[in-house]
């Protein structure tokens, strides 16, 4: 393993042009290369441990008797959660037309690729917008914020994986416009397959929180029992 | 393929780019590392200046109780939650990874900047937007916070709490929006330290400073979501009633909308972020200390690779210790076990590198500087706080000693005298290569012999009111049944040293700015040190830090002392052939 044989070198014995373990760019004067993905990865991980901790938050508050899950028993509103699947499409199109415009850019077709950028960006926006009507359409139900910790959760989740996702159309929204106005002539690849990989891990995230929120309440006790959390 | 501009980061770039243009450029919106750096020192410097005169405040209160009338107890409080949380996050975080994380990174990893200039300008004013948002807290209804720096829900959030209104709010806030910053300048140290080392810079010659700030880094990007987790479902609860945190509770008579909640949850979650910020704030300074001392030893760190495995292995076991915060919350007794076992084998570690630190000086050639003594008395204070952790990490001893002043002693020699006792030394050692000149060494010892006793003079005896059970947090003492009047004067005592103590740090920062005004220009390299940051040919380091060429690394950042070579040290950057004919006649081939 590399990393093993890195972190076990005998530097004090080494003295020479290069360690042993050194493997390129030896030539003196060159500049060392960057390559910008591990940063997004290391991000993303980041992003992840975030949720995590609210999701582990939510296993023990779930365990709590005054915890109603919103998919519980049939008057609940996830009972049935076509709806949320349904903007859950929003999306999935959203990513699957990113990808395509990655695809298009590399095939070096910017006019199409900055079309598909354009509509990747406005399915993104469709689908945020589609949520904030199901959350008016849940607080015309009578499942406030403040009402029951379920509700706390969902719109919490969802509201911050919306700002995750907010931020990227930022990013890529500027990106769009800085290549336009380049008139293709700068195309940033690197960043906008960058965010193509943010997007996908969005979707990911959103597909977890969506099967997360709709659970059975026999679910979260299940999962809770395996985290040793028994609190009824 | 139409790839051309594929982002390009900036060691890809030429040297000339990124070059300031005006003034404003250059020291203002700067996104030259070192710069970045002081812009972040000075604010954390400025903002643990008003932490110090809080500090001040609440021992007049403790010494000499029903003196000052402008202290009730509720100020009384605020001082300390403010004291506490500036003192963590927004100087020593701030200081240690802001600071000298930024201006050492690039220049001893042999990188021309950060890998991110922009991200890392964004980084520092981001930083100074939660320091103010702080101390806007100081000026709004109600006053700051008064919670404690843990801000145990569910007092923080109600009336009868000082700042509950807009206090605790801007607290909240002020940490998300520190959070982000120290997101954006993480992610540029973790990237710059993996992918823009120089030629020959493997990990293992790395200087261990900057295994300290990496694997801290790596600490704080896992840790503050924590924190950051706990600081919105907080503020949720305040502002839009939900209950995370909050059960059903009555609060001066009338029973509040909060139903369900769990406080026990929030203890958990600050502490997972709680721990880990120990040691974010200690690595960096166990890396920087192992600098000093190696250099003003004029040996070679004792047990390099055992440094390494010790920060990673202690970077790692920092997850798991979390709850020997949390013994008195009424965990189950399996749970506590588990904890004081992890809690003592982190220990270990730990005690590998004083031992090599100890054994860095064993027949060293030891110099007295003015770092080296701040170094010296690290080693002091940071085994003698180490050595009540072990105490405090047993539940069953733990139990009788929890909010005692026995834990305020302990806290504040292992993560509070400690890590400032490294920052000094480091202050001292590098401000050489920051200004090009040298602080005064006449008031640097003093400003030493001052803080290093003085603490002695305040914390040791706080250990002993803890063993008679004198609680902290409280405003004053009063009658009590258990504790004889001698109690109060050692109060008094303690408060006598710590405001000389506080006082005296003004010697530092008039040295300070007496070095800067008044200095005279020294020579380049003054402590001989080998590691890379010192061997820039301009002096102090130029934007770009190395001209036209990166430097090549040949060895590891220790060679000092070594035989049958003229100069006592070899530089990271002098290549085999170039010792040989620097050898005296007599020399072997090394």
């Amino acid at each position: 393993m590399k990393v093993f044989s890195e972190i076990t070198e005998k530097s004090w014995l080494t003295p020479s042009y290069t360690s042993p373990l050194e493997y390129s760019r030896i030539e003196e004067g060159i500049e060392i290369p960057v390559n910008k993905k591990p940063v997004l990865v290391i991000l993303l991980v980041i992003i992840s441990v975030f949720f995590t901790l609210f999701v582990v938050t939510f296993i023990a508050r779930s365990q709590y008797p005054d915890f109603q899950a919103l998919a519980g028993d049939y008057w609940q509103p996830f009972y049935n959660p076509q709806r949320l699947w349904l903007n859950s499409s929003f999306l999935l199109a959203s990513s699957i037309v990113l990808e395509g415009a990655v695809y298009l850019l590399r095939h070096n077709k910017v006019q199409w690729s900055l079309l598909a950028l354009g509509i990747s960006l406005l399915l993104a926006l469709q689908f945020i917008a589609s949520q904030l009507l199901l959350f008016q359409y849940l607080i015309n139900l009578g499942f406030d914020y403040a009402s029951n910790p379920a509700n706390s959760y969902f719109y919490l989740l969802t509201s911050l994986h919306a700002i995750h996702l907010l931020a990227g159309i930022v990013v890529l929204g500027w990106l769009l416009v800085y290549v336009w106005r380049s008139n293709g002539r700068k195309i940033r690849y690197e960043g906008i397959s960058l965010c193509a990989l943010y997007w996908h891990y969005l979707l990911v995230l959103w597909i977890f929180l969506v099967l997360l929120t709709t659970s059975s309440p026999g679910t979260y006790a299940f999962i809770a029992a395996l985290c040793g959390v028994t609190l009824n | 393929m139409a790839i051309v501009d594929a982002g390009t980061a900036i060691a890809d770039q030429p040297a000339h780019m990124h070059e300031p243009t005006g003034w404003f450029t250059q020291y203002v919106w700067s996104q030259d590392h070192k710069v970045i750096a002081i812009q972040y020192g000075i604010t954390a410097i400025f903002v643990g200046l008003v932490a110090l005169v809080l500090s001040g405040l609440m021992r007049l209160q403790l010494g000499f109780p029903e003196t000052f009338h402008f202290i009730d107890p509720n100020a009384y409080l605020q001082f300390v939650t403010m004291h506490g949380m500036i003192m963590v996050i927004y100087l020593l975080t701030a200081l240690l990874l802001g600071g000298f994380g930024n201006y050492l990174i690039p220049l001893m990893l042999g990188a021309r900047d950060m890998v991110f200039p922009y991200m890392n300008m964004l980084s520092f004013w981001t930083y100074l937007l939660s320091v103010l948002i702080l101390l806007a807290s100081f000026f709004v209804t109600g006053g700051p916070t008064g919670a404690g720096w843990t801000l145990y829900p569910p007092q923080a959030i109600l009336d009868g709490t000082p700042g509950a209104d807009m206090g605790i709010i801007l607290m909240l806030m002020s940490l998300a929006v520190f959070i982000v910053a120290f997101t954006m300048g993480g992610l540029n140290y973790i990237t710059t330290i993996l992918q823009a080392r120089t030629h020959g810079m493997s990990l293992m010659r790395m200087p261990l400073a900057i295994w300290g700030i990496f694997v801290a880094t790596a600490l704080g990007l896992l840790a503050f979501p924590a924190l950051l987790v706990s600081a919105i479902m907080m503020t949720l609860d305040k502002l839009l009633g939900s209950s995370f945190f909050m059960p059903a509770i009555v609060s001066l008579g009338e029973k509040l909308d909060y139903a369900g909640g769990s406080p026990v949850l929030f203890q958990h979650l600050f502490w997972f972020f709680g721990h880990p910020e120990v040691y974010i704030v200690a690595l960096p300074a166990f890396g920087m200390v192992s600098e000093v001392l190696s250099v003003h030893a004029r040996k070679n760190i004792f047990g390099y690779r055992m440094m390494v495995w010790a920060i990673v292995a202690i970077g790692l076991l920092s997850f798991v210790v979390w709850a020997h915060h949390m013994y008195v919350s009424g965990m189950s007794p399996v749970f506590g076990y588990f904890f004081a076992t992890t809690t003592l084998i982190i220990a270990v570690p730990t005690a590998i590198k004083v031992y090599n630190w100890v054994l860095t000086l064993w027949r060293g050639n030891i110099h007295l500087t003015v770092p080296m003594l701040f170094a010296i008395g690290f080693i002091f204070t940071f085994t003698h706080g180490g050595l009540t952790g072990l105490f405090l990490g047993n539940v069953v001893i733990d139990l009788p000693l929890s909010d005692t002043y026995f834990v305020v002693g302990h806290f504040h020699m292992v993560m509070g005298v400690s890590p400032i006792m490294v920052l000094f030394a480091a202050i001292y050692h590098w401000f050489p290569l920051i200004s090009g000149k040298k602080l005064h060494d006449g008031m640097g010892k003093w400003h030493f012999w001052i803080t290093f006793l003085g603490t002695y003079a305040i914390y040791l005896p706080m250990h002993y009111l803890g063993f008679l059970g004198v609680p902290r947090r409280y405003y004053a003492m009063g009658d009590t049944g258990f504790t004889d009047t001698s109690v109060q004067s050692l109060n008094a005592g303690i408060t006598v040293s710590a405001l000389i103590v506080g006082v005296a740090q003004l010697i530092f920062i008039f040295n300070l700015i007496y070095t800067v005004r008044n200095g005279k220009k020294c020579e380049r390299n003054p402590w001989h040190a080998a590691s890379l940051e010192w061997q820039p040919a301009v002096y102090p380091p130029p934007h770009g830090n190395w001209g036209d060429k990166l430097p090549i690394v040949y060895r590891w950042a220790y060679d000092y002392s070594v035989p049958d070579v003229q100069q006592d040290y070899i530089p990271q950057n002098v290549p085999q052939d170039a010792i040989n004919e620097l050898s005296k006649p007599r020399g072997k081939s090394l």
